[in-house]
């Protein structure tokens, strides 16, 4: 049993099987002052952290809207977070990644190699072994993938303009750099005789019908981006 | 009554200090040790394309980051593949440290650096695993997480120390930083379940039925005989819904405590098999280890003793030439 005793000099807490647990006797004034400070000072910041907690995980909201640049600064990005975690809706389609790159034969023709699917070995290597070493390239190609599909649907034409190599490859978004590079060292690996000069993507995205609908072909879209400049991944 | 406010404070001050959960925090120390050990090995083919200076984010990019926030992580500043790998494996010394339980504090802090550096070091790489298990790293600091099944532990007895003594200043750090990590824990749960029920595929019951359908989520021949039947995908659906809505209150009561970890157990073991997100359902069953009382694992230690010493006396019994 449990049991706590309390004496002027000692505690002694006893726990199952008689187990003894020793407390520090009872300082002196300086120590209790100190110590009543340092908890009300925790408390006070706890308190204050997961208000900035509690503001960043929510939709924005007439109490946290006069916070949003301090409760941004707080939070990010040591303490970034996001718990939606297949909501408010899950993923209702498959994204599949395809790239195929452009080099030139010796009497100079411009030539394709054909389009090598990015997605399916990844799928197939984790569904084979769950602890696979290709998880966290899955990770990679999957949120990647889904941010260009969700901008695509989003705003085709921002779309567009924004994904478009225009000279600089800085200016292109993060998710393209790093397919671009992926696809890259890809196509390296494949043919690594070829000299390749740029490359292009296409993403298929093929939606699931609704149970009620379920033997209905699943629907089938493809968002192609050409001429994206090659990476060059072996040093 | 009669007892001067500061005696009472003083009371309040001991009860406070007592350093809490120190089994459970040991346990999920080696745990989340673990989980990052196999984190760091598994990736070892993978780790210069994913987060070397020369991989999918190259450095230059980084550069611009640095400029939103002042300053970046660890790795933000390593330009040569060669100390990029210096550092990836002192990482992973430092997790067989941190493991075992040798110079916990320091180790505790160097895993957090090196952990949070390498999951922001690329964008689009991190999961929700790893963001939880490095933000529970960070309260983790601030716990005495070598009080038991540690080398720490060991050398402080050897030295005549006991290692479940400390300072009452350490002690309510220690209460703070735990607390700080259980309610980091509920507050996940608690979005997940409040930004799902907003989602209409939620509410009728089918995510389940199309998240199976994802190759990249889904396990053959499993997820088909899933989202084929609507017991199982309707039923799945709304348990994942129950089950997050129920947690953050079940666990504080010792009669649903073993129900809801059981639960949570089955729940995200579910999601490492059939989705293939092994590193999220890892950290979060262990992390279910912090919820329960030092007296809660004496009392379960004692049982399992009770009931292992029976069969091994039994076991030794029947070895008996003649029994």
């Amino acid at each position: 049993m449990y049991k706590e005793q309390s004496y002027s000099k000692l505690v002694i807490v006893k726990f199952w099987e008689g187990e003894l647990y020793l407390e520090q006797p009872r300082k002196n004034t300086l120590v209790t002052l100190l110590w009543s400070f340092l908890f009300l000072l925790l408390c006070l910041t706890l308190a204050f952290h997961f208000l900035m907690v509690l503001f960043f995980n929510s939709p924005e909201n007439e109490l946290s809207k006069p916070y949003k640049t301090l409760n941004k600064a707080y939070m990010e990005p040591i303490f970034f977070q996001d718990f939606k975690l297949f909501a408010p809706d899950p993923v209702t389609s498959n994204q599949t990644l395809y790239i195929r790159g452009t080099y030139r034969d010796r009497h100079k023709n411009g030539l394709h190699t054909e389009w090598i699917n990015i997605t399916a070995p990844i799928a197939s290597s984790i569904q084979e072994n769950r602890f696979s070493s290709q998880q966290y390239i899955k990770t990679t190609v999957t949120h990647a993938v889904g941010t260009m599909v969700r901008a695509y649907f989003t705003d085709k034409k921002d779309f567009l303009k924004r994904y478009r190599y225009t000279g600089d490859v800085r200016k292109l978004p993060y998710s393209m750099v790093v397919l671009n590079r992926l696809g890259s060292g890809e196509l390296q690996k494949k043919y690594p005789d070829l000299q390749f000069e740029s490359m292009d993507m296409k993403i298929e995205v093929e939606r699931f019908p609704p149970y009620a609908k379920r033997h209905v072909a699943n629907l089938k879209q493809t968002i192609a981006i050409s001429k994206i400049p090659f990476a060059n991944m072996v040093k | 009554m009669s007892q001067p406010i500061f005696a009472r404070i003083d009371d309040f001050r001991i009860k406070a200090s007592r350093k809490r959960q120190l089994i459970g925090l040991s346990l999920t120390r080696i745990g989340f040790g673990l989980i990052l050990l196999c984190f760091y090995l598994q990736n070892i083919p993978q780790r210069q394309l994913l987060w070397g200076p020369d991989g999918v984010f190259p450095i230059e990019f980084v550069e611009e980051i640095k400029q939103w926030y002042g300053f970046i992580h660890l790795f933000g500043y390593i330009e040569s593949p060669a100390l990029f790998d210096l550092f990836y494996f002192l990482a992973i010394c430092v997790c067989v440290m941190y493991v075992v339980g040798y110079q916990t504090r320091v180790c505790g802090v160097l895993v957090f650096v090196f952990y949070w550096s390498i999951t922001h070091r690329t964008p689009f790489v991190g999961n929700g695993g790893d963001n939880i298990l490095y933000l529970l790293l960070f309260y983790l600091m601030f716990c005495d997480v070598g009080a038991y099944f540690s080398v720490d532990s060991q050398l402080k007895r050897k030295k005549g120390k006991d290692p479940l003594i400390s300072n009452t200043f350490a002690g309510v750090v220690h209460n703070f930083g735990l607390w700080a990590a259980i309610a980091q824990f509920m507050t996940l749960y608690l979005f997940s379940f409040l930004y799902k029920v907003q989602g209409e595929k939620w509410m009728d019951g089918t995510a389940l039925y199309y998240l199976m359908q994802v190759d990249m989520y889904s396990l053959p021949v499993v997820s088909e005989w899933i989202y084929t039947q609507p017991l199982l995908f309707v039923t799945g659906t709304y348990f994942a819904l129950i089950f997050q809505y129920c947690f953050p209150f079940m666990i504080w009561f010792k009669k649903t405590k073993w129900l809801v970890v059981c639960m949570a157990v089955f729940f995200h073991g579910s999601i490492g098999i059939l989705m293939g997100i092994p590193m999220f359902s890892l950290v979060m069953i262990t992390a279910d280890l912090m919820f329960f009382t030092d007296e809660e694992y004496h009392r379960a230690a004692a049982i399992l003793k009770r009931r292992w010493g029976k069969n091994r006396i039994k076991q030794v019994i029947e070895e008996q030439p003649g029994a």
